[in-house]
């Protein structure tokens, strides 16, 4: 289960990964086109398409990495069961906010395949296609901050923090913020 | 209920939540949902996920990825240690010598990074050892640093001006230029009160190493010739208006794998580091545009924005008196929340009263940033300050007390740009057009 899980957040980090490489090759073949003088149709909507899938199917991987910002002042200060009652609010909340997203995610991408939408551009495209990267990443996310709470419920520790413990026992400085 | 009291529901919510330690995306969505559910009729289950979608899936969007990719590859490459070295015969007459390494190295690399704590982290891990080595000041190493790390911010290409163009609606090319010149005021500023700190404490400053001719100079600047080329590629093909931001960030990336290649220092897993730890960064980024894009919305609902330029627009304030109370409201909420979520606040609510109060929107973005940079350097929460704590194993306090005079002249740069607005109107101005 713990494998699985593990293997899911990686592998929808890596396609986020492959995503914003996208990005950049579908920006150097509209250079190119200009350069050459040859069309590449719709490639900024492509590009916009894989932004989105991007940052959607990153996002459970980003929190378990702890790159997911939030104000640490208060509970940064708190320890033992007081720090894991506060831990299990925020993941509650999260859990309740990102399930109800996802759920009006779902329902968009279901919505787009019924009427078939496509998209205005050249080349057109069913909207269900990119729009589902969305739901997916949210469903995804739920998912890690789900497991979360079940660990911070057992008494085990969330994700992010070994995250942190790591990253400080690394002493590799914050970057890009 | 009254419109003020909604307003004060709403942002008793934001408050719970943010210091709950509810992540920040969550919490604009979070309040963005209560507002929708509480305050009016409208369903807001669709109209969440058509207005991220929308926003989600935006070309203008994909400069942000590609810039912090392109930091993210340069960090690993040995680009410091060559700036150090080629920068410093050229300050050393100067008085104060090495200390302005910190100010131009930051100013150089802000050119070709976005993020003021990667700008900041990346200078210090060279100048920071350097000059403590040869004896300078060390209070004064570590507060010209954490000031000049800020430039990360205001020089383009620059992470904070496009999340300010993509929700306020300004064209972030356009922004970018108009960052080049405040830009220059900050670094004169800094090295000017370097240069009169050193006059005055001439005890504290050590003597010059050794003496360089011109034609040595010039020979060490050699270890500049590749990042000036980068930051001529992409500043030059936005201002020129033959790329779009997007096209500049990416020949940016190319430029800075070719950087690496030719340094040495790119393997394959270089490579997926630097990948993946730009993922990382954009997600977060991308998760907060994301509560943003709907708050904005679920705002406009409220109609509370428009009560509020309205009110302002009603009681006659003069914008200079809007921009004095807005400076001193953003440097309190800068020592508690990051910039990013600054600035979406800002566009999600203040943004009507600024137009309303007749200020332009580019201005308002520079002077944002700015503003933002200052957020950078004040405790407790101040990015710059967690990375020169990391870098220098000083306290926080310490690191925000040595960069106070810093502070001071950001101060003065609001206040120049106020008095002086064509400092940022300028370049636009003579920008080519756009495509």
């Amino acid at each position: 289960m713990r494998t699985a899980l593990n293997a899911i957040y990686k592998g929808s980090g890596l396609l986020a990964g492959f995503f914003l490489v996208g990005i950049a090759v579908l920006s150097l073949v509209q250079i190119g086109s200009r350069l050459l003088d040859f069309a590449a149709h719709s490639y900024d909507e492509f590009a916009g398409y894989c932004m989105a899938a991007s940052s959607f199917l990153g996002l459970a991987w980003t929190l378990r990495c702890n790159e997911h910002i939030r104000m640490t002042l208060a509970i940064g200060g708190l320890r033992g069961w007081r720090r894991r009652a506060m831990e299990i609010v925020c993941l509650t909340a999260a859990s309740v906010i990102t399930g109800y997203f996802a759920w009006a995610s779902v329902a968009m991408v279901w919505t787009s395949y019924k009427l078939n939408d496509v998209s205005q551009g050249l080349v057109p495209i069913k909207l269900w296609i990119p729009q589902s990267g969305m739901a997916l990443g949210l469903a995804i996310l739920l998912l890690a901050f789900v497991d979360d709470l079940l660990a911070a419920l057992t008494g085990g520790t969330t994700s992010y923090s070994l995250a942190e413990t790591a990253k400080k026992a690394a002493d590799s400085p914050a970057f890009e913020r | 209920m009254e419109l003020w009291e909604v307003s004060l529901v709403l942002l008793a919510v934001l408050a719970v939540l943010l210091v709950c330690g509810v992540w920040i995306a969550v919490t604009l969505l979070a309040v963005g949902l209560v507002a929708m559910f509480a305050f009016t009729n409208s369903p807001p289950g669709a109209l969440m996920a058509t207005t991220v979608w929308g926003s989600s899936a935006s070309w203008s969007l994909t400069a942000l990825p590609l810039f912090i990719w392109m930091g993210e590859i340069l960090f690993r490459t040995r680009i410091s240690e060559d700036m150090f070295r080629g920068l410093a015969p050229w300050v050393e007459p100067l008085p104060g010598r090495l200390m302005h390494t910190n100010v131009i190295g930051c100013g150089i690399f802000a050119a070709i990074s976005g993020s003021s704590a990667a700008t900041a982290a990346t200078i210090g891990r060279i100048t920071i050892p350097e000059l403590k080595g040869r004896g300078y000041d060390e209070t004064m190493a570590i507060g010209s640093l954490a000031g000049a790390g800020t430039l990360g911010l205001l020089i383009p290409p620059s992470i904070i001006m496009i999340v300010y163009g993509v929700a306020a609606d300004v064209s972030i090319a356009r922004l970018f230029v108009a960052g080049v010149l405040p830009g220059i005021l900050l670094m004169t500023l800094f090295s000017g009160y370097i240069a009169l700190w050193a006059l005055m404490n001439p005890d504290r400053t050590p003597n010059r190493e050794k003496v360089t001719t011109l034609a040595e100079k010039i020979y060490a600047a050699r270890f500049l010739i590749p990042t000036v080329l980068l930051i001529g590629a992409v500043i030059g093909s936005i201002y020129s208006g033959v790329a779009t931001p997007t096209e500049a960030a990416v020949l940016g990336v190319v430029g800075s794998l070719l950087l690496s290649v030719v340094g040495g220092s790119l393997t394959w897993s270089n490579f997926g580091a630097s990948v993946m730890g730009a993922l990382k960064t954009s997600c977060m980024i991308a998760f907060i545009l994301t509560g943003a894009a709907f708050l904005t919305v679920a705002m406009g609902f409220t109609g509370i924005p428009r009560a509020m330029a309205a009110w302002i627009a009603e009681q006659g304030f003069r914008p200079w008196q809007l921009i004095a109370v807005l400076t001193v409201l953003f440097m309190i909420l800068g020592c508690f929340i990051d910039g990013i979520s600054m600035v979406v606040l800002t566009a999600s609510v203040i943004l009507p009263s600024v137009k309303a109060a007749g200020i332009d929107l580019m201005w308002f973005g520079i002077f944002i940033v700015l503003v933002v940079e200052m957020a950078q350097i004040t405790p407790p929460v101040g990015f710059n300050l967690f990375v020169l704590q990391g870098l220098t194993g000083k306290d926080m306090f310490y690191v925000a007390r040595a960069a106070l005079p810093f502070f001071f002249i950001m101060t003065l740069a609001v206040a120049i740009i106020w008095i002086f607005p064509e400092i940022v109107y300028y370049l636009p101005g003579k920008m080519f057009n756009l495509r």
